[in-house]
């Protein structure tokens, strides 16, 4: 038996699971919830990258979608080795297709 | 000195509330301007790089930088004049003073709207026995070294207390590659929201400790160990002490509204700690509002911004003056609410509320002696959350009205 936490909205229900079996959830959004991270359990990440010769230190990024909370550190390590030194803005791509997962990094924020 | 006159509005403070303000008042054709302290507007949302903002104001999940740039954007197409790098220091008739790169700068306006943001409660207000090494850190200003400078803060963390900031920055530094050994609450409960302790704790199997503090901390030039233990319902240490060897040690112990430019003449909430206001967020200052978390300390960015509006709901309808006032008194299992004082001019508002501890299946009412004149139900409520409640004041008869749990 595993119990999670809801994050769907903010009552946060404690969701049972227990092999195929779901219960304790309070709606059709926290069942869809609760399958998806017995299924496959995914999550976007934030983070900052390093700047050179910009107005910031760091430029604050993100994915473009979320990836399979299993790679997490592995898409952390790629970001690590990047590095921008010309201006960029929000929205912008800053890496293509991470690891072959079919997701982009970009930027959070303009810096000049 | 550089002199400003006739405007409708100056908002000191160009964080997520003053600007959103800023950006609506000007829309309504006031005559607005910004005043912030620091070189780049945006307040604390320039360091909150994790999603959350913007889902009820913009409908879409945003990140702070993002938020920030977007709204700026707006305010800024407005042609609202904003000054940076630009510190009030004093507030004497009816004139504000700010040092600025330009010189002293002295500012005349109609209204003001103060939305200041807030402190962070440090080690100082927690009286910890020990040394005082270096590696102790608020947990926002942890969150400053490591979004904006890019620097990393330790090795092995320690983080006390439950609120947002150290859950998400528990994440944070786990996602960076450092070791977060747990988090230490003094309740049985914990102070963030439900989605951040699963989404930041159990997502990266960092231990929650509730009811759990710590006792000592210990270190020569550096942060070396700390000395943990269990506490009873009375909050005192009971069983075993615990020692972890760590390096940096995060507080995440609560905000506290920043109002010190205007505390000579504010009237204060002792629960909020920030000041006595009617539903329009107006202060005991004539034409004097406070807004966002230095008015009480939200829970959602969007809440802020929201809310903020009431200001220019007062400014925009002509009011009658003299009205009746009426005091709302707190209840049973309320921690602390705005406003303190309603007008009774016949409109419909909102009371904003937190609760003592979480609540299941309870009701939440507002009521003159035995009569109800509004509540509404709740499945589930957190004290890290924060609610509103309706209230018509063409209801109210008496003077004085209790917003309590039931």
């Amino acid at each position: 038996m595993k119990e999670i936490t809801c994050v769907i909205c903010p009552a946060g229900c404690r969701i049972l699971i227990d092999k195929d079996n779901i219960s304790n959830y309070k709606c059709k959004k926290g069942l869809d919830y609760a399958k998806e991270e017995l299924i496959n359990p995914k999550r976007n990440i934030t983070t900052t990258v390093k700047a050179i010769n910009l107005t910031k230190k760091r430029v604050s990024v993100k994915l473009d979608k979320e990836i399979p909370k299993d790679k997490i550190f592995d898409v952390l390590k790629e970001i690590k080795k990047l590095k921008i030194n010309e201006k960029v803005k929000r929205g912008e791509i800053i890496k293509e297709n991470i690891l072959n997962l079919g997701v982009n990094l970009i930027s959070q924020e303009t810096v000049e | 000195m550089v002199r400003l006159n006739n405007f409708d509005l100056a908002i000191i403070g160009g964080g997520p509330a003053g600007l959103f303000l800023a950006k609506e008042a000007k829309k309504k054709g006031l005559n607005t301007i910004i005043f912030d302290r620091e070189e780049r507007l945006g307040g604390i949302l320039k360091q909150c790089i994790h999603t959350g903002f913007g889902v009820e104001i913009y409908n879409k999940d945003m990140t702070g930088p993002e938020l920030i740039e977007e709204l700026m954007e707006e305010v800024l197409n407005l042609g609202v004049p904003y000054y940076t790098k630009s510190m009030c220091v004093g507030f004497e008739n009816n004139k504000l003073y700010f040092y600025s790169p330009k010189g002293i700068i002295e500012l005349s306006s109609n209204y003001y709207a103060f939305s200041l943001g807030a402190r962070e409660r440090a080690r100082g207000s927690l009286f910890i026995e020990g040394s005082r090494p270096s590696g102790i850190f608020t947990a926002g200003f942890a969150q400053y070294i490591t979004n904006i400078l890019g620097l990393k803060i330790g090795e092995k963390i320690a983080i006390l207390g439950s609120g947002d900031i150290g859950l998400i920055m528990a994440r944070r530094l786990t996602l960076e590659g450092m070791k977060v050994i747990g988090v230490f609450e003094i309740m049985p409960y914990y102070g963030g929201l439900p989605r951040n302790i699963r989404q930041c704790l159990e997502d990266f199997e960092i231990p929650l400790y509730l009811s759990h503090t710590i006792l000592k901390i210990e270190g020569e030039e550096r942060l070396e160990k700390i000395y943990v233990s269990q506490v009873d319902e009375n909050l005192k240490s009971v069983g075993l002490i615990k020692e972890f060897n760590v390096d940096a040690l995060l507080f995440s112990v609560g905000l506290i509204p920043e109002i010190d430019i205007l505390r000579k003449y504010l009237l204060i909430n002792n629960k909020t700690l920030g000041p006595i206001v009617n539903q329009y967020f107006l202060t005991n200052i004539p034409n004097t509002f406070v807004i966002g978390n230095s008015l009480i300390i939200f829970d959602l960015v969007d809440k802020a911004m929201k809310s903020s509006l009431n200001v220019l709901d007062y400014i925009l309808k002509k009011r009658k003056r003299d009205l009746e006032e009426v005091k709302v008194i707190q209840g049973n299992l309320i921690r602390n609410f705005v406003p303190q004082i309603l007008i009774k001019d016949g409109e419909k508002t909102k009371i904003y509320f937190r609760v003592k501890e979480p609540i299941f299946n309870k009701e939440v009412i507002l009521r003159e002696n035995e009569k109800i004149l509004s509540k509404k139900k709740f499945r589930a409520l957190y004290p890290a959350e924060m609610s509103e409640i309706e209230i018509d004041t063409n209801l109210i008869d008496k003077n004085e009205i209790i917003i309590e749990v039931i």
